[in-house]
Parts: C-alpha cells; sequence; structure tokens
C-alpha cells in the first residue's frame, strides 16, 4: 500500500512539473479573479440598481457574484482546463512513452485527473479570496450602504464555494475521459459547450436536470436563497443536496469508465 | 536459442486492429543478450506494431511474447524496470527544456536528479538541457528521447525507427551513441526502413514484410544468403540469341535493347558462357556482376 501510494505522489508531482510554462496555472488564477472583478465594478458603479434598503447588501453581492460563477463560468473553465491539461499529453505523443513506464496504469490515470480536479479547487480558492477581498473594499469604499450593518458571514460563503466544488466533480470526470479518448480536442470542447448550453435550457426543468451533470453548478444556484443564508448564516441545502450526491456518483462512475478504458485499449 | 536465454523472444505473434485485417502473422523473434538487433522492413511492413505489441502497448490476437523470459503483459512493471524506449517520435513535453522533461521521467521512475546530468553527458545534450525542446533540430530531439530511454540505465533499448529524419552526421552521432551503449553491455533493439542503417551497426538481422518474418539471423548469415545467388548484366550484340543460346539452362530475362541479365549459381559457369556466346558470333561489349549489395537484397526480400 505504500508502495502504491509513493508512486501515487511521484506522479502527482511529475503532473506538477508539466504544468510550468503553461497557461493553465493563468487560466486558473483569472478564473477566480474573473468573477470578482466584475461583480466588484457592477457593485462599485451601479450599486443602487443591486441593493435593496433594508435587506442585507451581503446577500446580494454574493449572489451575484455565485450566480456569475456558477451559472456562467465554472463548467466552461472545467471544460477548458480539462482539454488543455489531456490534450499536452496528447501532442508530446506521450501515452505509449508513459504506459511503458514501469508505473501503474491507474498511478498515470488518476494523478493527472487529481490534478485537474485540484486545479478546478485552486481557482474556486481563488474565487473565494478575491470576491471576499473585493466584498471587504467594497464595504470600506461605500460606508453609505451600511455593510457595516449585516453579517458578512464568511463561512456560509466558504460552504457555497465547496458546494460549487462538489457539483463541478463529476463534469470534470466526463470531460477528462472524453479528452482522453479523443486525440482531437474539438471534440471534448464540442461535446462539452453542447452539454453547457443544454444544461441553460433545462436547468428549470429539475426531472432532465439531474441527467445532465453539466447543469449541476447551475441548478443549485438557482436553489439558493441568499436572503436567508446571509441573514441566519446558515444554507437549506435539503433542495439540491441529492444533485451533489449524483455528481459524485457520476465522478466515480467516469473516472472508473475511464480508466478500465486507458487499461484496456490499445495504444496507437 | 531457446526462449529463456532470449532477450526478446516473440512466438507465433498475431495482431491486427480488426481481427479480420491481421498486420502481423505468426511473428516470431528472438533477440539475443547484449546484441544490436537490426529490425528490417520497409513502412508499413508492421515494425511499429511488432514493437508496440512487445512493450504490451497492443494486445495481440495470439501469440507468446517474452522479455529477459517473463511474459510481458502480466510482468510490465518487473520488466520495464530494465527496458527504455523510444517510439517513433519521442515523447517529450515540447514547452519544457531537456532538463525539465528528464525531471517528469526521473519522477516516474523514482532516480535522483542526478541521473539527468549523466544521461545528457552521454547524448550529447548538456549544453543544451535548458533550451525549450521545442527549438530543438531533429537530431536533438531524438537524443533526447534516447536520453529518456536511457534514464534508468535499462539493460534493453528498444528505439523505433531512432534515426528518422536525422541529417548524416546526426545518424553518425547517434550510431556512434548506440555503439557505445552496446559495449556498455546493453542489448538494443532498433527498428529501420534502411538496411545501409542496420549492416553498419547491427550483429542481428530480422526482415519482416507484411506482418511476415522473412529472414532472421546474424549478419555473417544475411551475408552468406547474399553471395549464394549471382547476377551477371551482359550487353552484346544481340540479346534476343543470347537469351536464346542460354535457353532454360540459365534463369535470364532481355534488359533494355542490348543487354540481358543471367542468374548464375557460381562463377564458374560465366566463362563457359562467355566462349560459348563468341563462339556463336555475337559480340560482347561489357559483362559485369549486377551490383547486388545488401540494399538490393533489401528490395528482393522486401518488395
Amino acid at each position: 500500500m505504500n508502495i502504491l501510494s509513493t508512486e501515487f505522489l511521484r506522479s502527482l508531482t511529475a503532473e506538477s512539473y508539466k504544468l510550468k510554462r503553461t497557461p493553465i496555472l493563468w487560466i486558473s488564477l483569472i478564473g477566480g479573479v474573473t468573477s470578482a472583478i466584475i461583480v466588484f465594478l457592477l457593485f462599485y458603479f451601479l450599486i443602487d440598481e443591486f441593493i435593496e434598503l433594508n435587506k442585507s447588501p451581503w446577500a446580494r453581492y454574493y449572489q451575484l457574484s455565485y450566480n456569475l460563477m456558477s451559472t456562467l463560468l465554472l463548467v466552461p473553465y472545467v471544460i477548458l482546463v480539462t482539454s488543455t491539461i489531456v490534450q499536452s499529453e496528447h501532442n508530446s505523443n506521450a501515452w505509449k512513452y508513459l504506459y511503458a513506464l514501469p508505473v501503474k496504469k491507474g498511478n498515470i490515470y488518476f494523478p493527472k485527473l487529481i490534478m485537474t480536479v485540484a486545479l478546478m479547487g485552486l481557482t474556486l480558492v481563488i474565487f473565494f479570496l478575491t470576491s471576499t477581498l473585493a466584498g471587504y473594499l467594497l464595504s470600506i469604499l461605500r460606508p453609505e450602504y451600511e455593510f457595516s450593518n449585516y453579517p458578512m458571514n464568511v463561512g456560509s460563503w466558504i460552504s457555497l464555494v465547496v458546494h460549487s466544488f462538489v457539483s463541478i466533480l463529476g463534469v470534470t470526470a466526463i470531460q477528462y475521459w472524453i479528452s482522453i479518448r479523443w486525440k482531437n480536442y474539438i471534440i471534448p470542447i464540442g461535446i462539452g459547450m453542447m452539454g453547457f448550453i443544454l444544461s441553460i435550457l433545462v436547468v428549470g426543468e429539475e426531472k432532465f436536470a439531474v441527467f445532465l451533470p453539466y447543469c449541476y453548478s447551475m441548478f443549485i444556484s438557482q436553489h439558493l436563497s441568499f436572503e436567508e443564508i446571509f441573514n441566519s448564516g446558515v444554507i437549506d441545502t435539503k433542495p439540491f443536496l441529492y444533485i451533489e450526491w449524483y455528481s459524485i456518483i457520476c465522478f466515480v462512475v467516469f473516472s472508473a469508465i475511464g480508466f478500465y478504458e486507458q487499461k484496456v485499449r490499445n495504444v496507437k | 536459442m531457446s526462449p529463456t536465454t532470449s532477450v526478446i523472444s516473440v512466438e507465433s505473434l498475431t495482431f491486427g486492429y480488426t481481427s479480420k485485417i491481421p498486420i502481423l502473422k505468426q511473428l516470431n523473434l528472438n533477440v539475443p543478450p547484449k546484441s544490436i538487433y537490426g529490425f528490417l522492413g520497409a513502412n508499413g511492413a508492421g515494425k511499429s506494431t511488432t514493437i508496440r505489441s512487445i512493450l504490451g502497448l497492443l494486445k495481440p490476437q495470439s501469440g507468446d511474447i517474452r522479455i529477459f523470459g517473463k511474459e510481458v503483459r502480466p510482468n510490465r512493471l518487473e520488466i520495464f524496470q530494465k527496458v527504455g524506449s523510444l517510439i517513433e517520435s519521442p515523447s517529450f513535453y515540447k514547452h519544457l527544456s531537456a532538463y525539465d522533461n528528464l525531471k517528469i521521467s526521473c519522477k516516474y521512475l523514482n532516480l535522483p536528479f542526478s541521473r539527468i546530468d549523466e544521461v545528457l553527458e552521454l547524448v550529447n545534450l548538456s549544453k543544451h538541457s535548458n533550451r525549450i525542446s521545442k527549438e530543438y533540430s531533429t537530431g536533438m530531439k531524438q537524443r533526447l528521447g534516447l536520453a529518456m530511454a536511457l534514464l534508468s540505465d535499462p539493460d534493453l533499448l528498444i528505439l523505433d525507427e531512432p534515426t528518422n529524419g536525422l541529417d548524416p552526421t546526426g545518424i553518425i552521432e547517434f550510431r556512434n551513441i548506440l555503439t557505445h551503449l552496446n559495449e556498455l553491455g546493453k542489448t538494443i533493439f532498433l527498428s529501420s526502413h534502411l538496411l545501409s542503417e542496420i549492416e553498419k551497426i547491427a550483429s542481428q538481422v530480422g526482415i519482416i514484410k507484411n506482418g511476415v518474418m522473412l529472414f532472421q539471423g546474424t549478419i555473417e548469415e544475411l551475408e552468406k544468403f547474399r553471395k549464394s545467388g549471382l547476377q551477371v548484366n551482359i550487353v552484346s550484340s544481340d540479346a534476343m540469341k543470347a537469351s536464346e543460346i542460354l535457353g532454360s539452362r540459365f534463369e535470364n530475362k532481355i534488359v533494355g535493347t542490348d543487354s540481358i541479365e543471367v542468374a548464375l549459381e557460381d562463377r564458374e559457369s560465366l566463362p563457359d558462357i562467355i566462349e560459348e556466346f563468341v563462339k556463336k558470333g555475337i559480340r560482347l561489349y561489357e559483362v559485369s556482376y549486377q551490383k547486388d549489395d545488401l540494399e538490393k537484397l533489401f528490395i528482393n526480400l522486401t518488395s
């Protein structure tokens, strides 16, 4: 077991070396910062459009940040990062080399997947930090809107970001699988964008939305009551928790399918 | 040679991406220890497919593939500790330097980074180790691929068309490196579609065509095989008549307007033929041995 885990960690380190001089870390950074900047600017210049009297300005601020991230940015970002990471192996003709190394195939396949997931996590951490910071800045720059009269509830904000993270696990495993399966990156990007567009159409229809992992992060953001969350500090997860379980199941199933396919396929 | 003493032994290997169209047919192959084995074949003959099967990258329909006497697929982790491979275009990350690429390989192979300088030295790439590999010449890219294959100090090197795309200087340099490695006791299995490449370096030769092994043996055996038949070209005043005279005694054919090609078992028959031609009034302008070097044999064997 020890040998397995050290090999896994070595392989994970190798994955991190591969990121050097690639745009992937920049994409992660930009992916995390974009939403904070946009929402900050919107609030700074058009604050009257967003804030209602006697209601928590934090709720509105975080709602806009969260919706922008999980509805518009997150899934395209997953599609982009996953394809970019896997494409670098295709471009380097790396599979034939990697699979002729004395390394278990699982320790090639999974560290890369974990690295991809970690990058999603990194983006969300950056998103969390920058949006919190921007919110704090806003409360100082716009004291007249009484941010200080309401709790900022950073704890709730963290849990919301974590929910967001769990919701994209399924789609990450799917995109990872198809990115490895097809050398032509147009295919994973095309399928991904189709899934994304479809999810905009079906997100309101729960009976369809549950079958489309591309839709999960969007679905959750639509089933959150920010007003309630930021007043009470409690998130009512009942309407969407099962979607997160679906996301996790989807992650496990598609990782397994993808790995099995890698294990038995002919490496051309 | 029995399978246990061969470094690579392949028996009755049959492979096809679809079972109806086999690319390799009942292929047998034996690589003796510490040899340089040249695996020859035209493009599309099945060389890469054979190599990928040996490395367990392809799953054959049938056949037995062993490296160091052990079946490859179930023992790949153990076997690959001692095997370095370079298959066609080398697999490295173009956005990284040679050094960074080798760092990645070191991590996978659980080797100290100190090993990187040693292999870079071995393949003459030390000076360029920090340049981005995208900018490398074809020769440098091949050498980086070789460095990656050499990292684990393997006993067996499997190289698929390693000199493809190299200029003559690059080829000579690459050959010198391989000879040096062989002197260090490594078994080298390399494929090529150029016989001239193989004959300069290999001690063993295997020739494949359409997925079938046509010849396998030492380079001396190949030489002997080549000398067993002679081709003579005779330019005369009457090629037609000359051909008639030889009739069925010697296999021959008319080439162009005035010459015939004759196949002889041994050279002793040549003076007799010349004498006979002269007696029958045929004027001879030129009698020459066909340039029947390995290159030609290769064409004979594989076309």
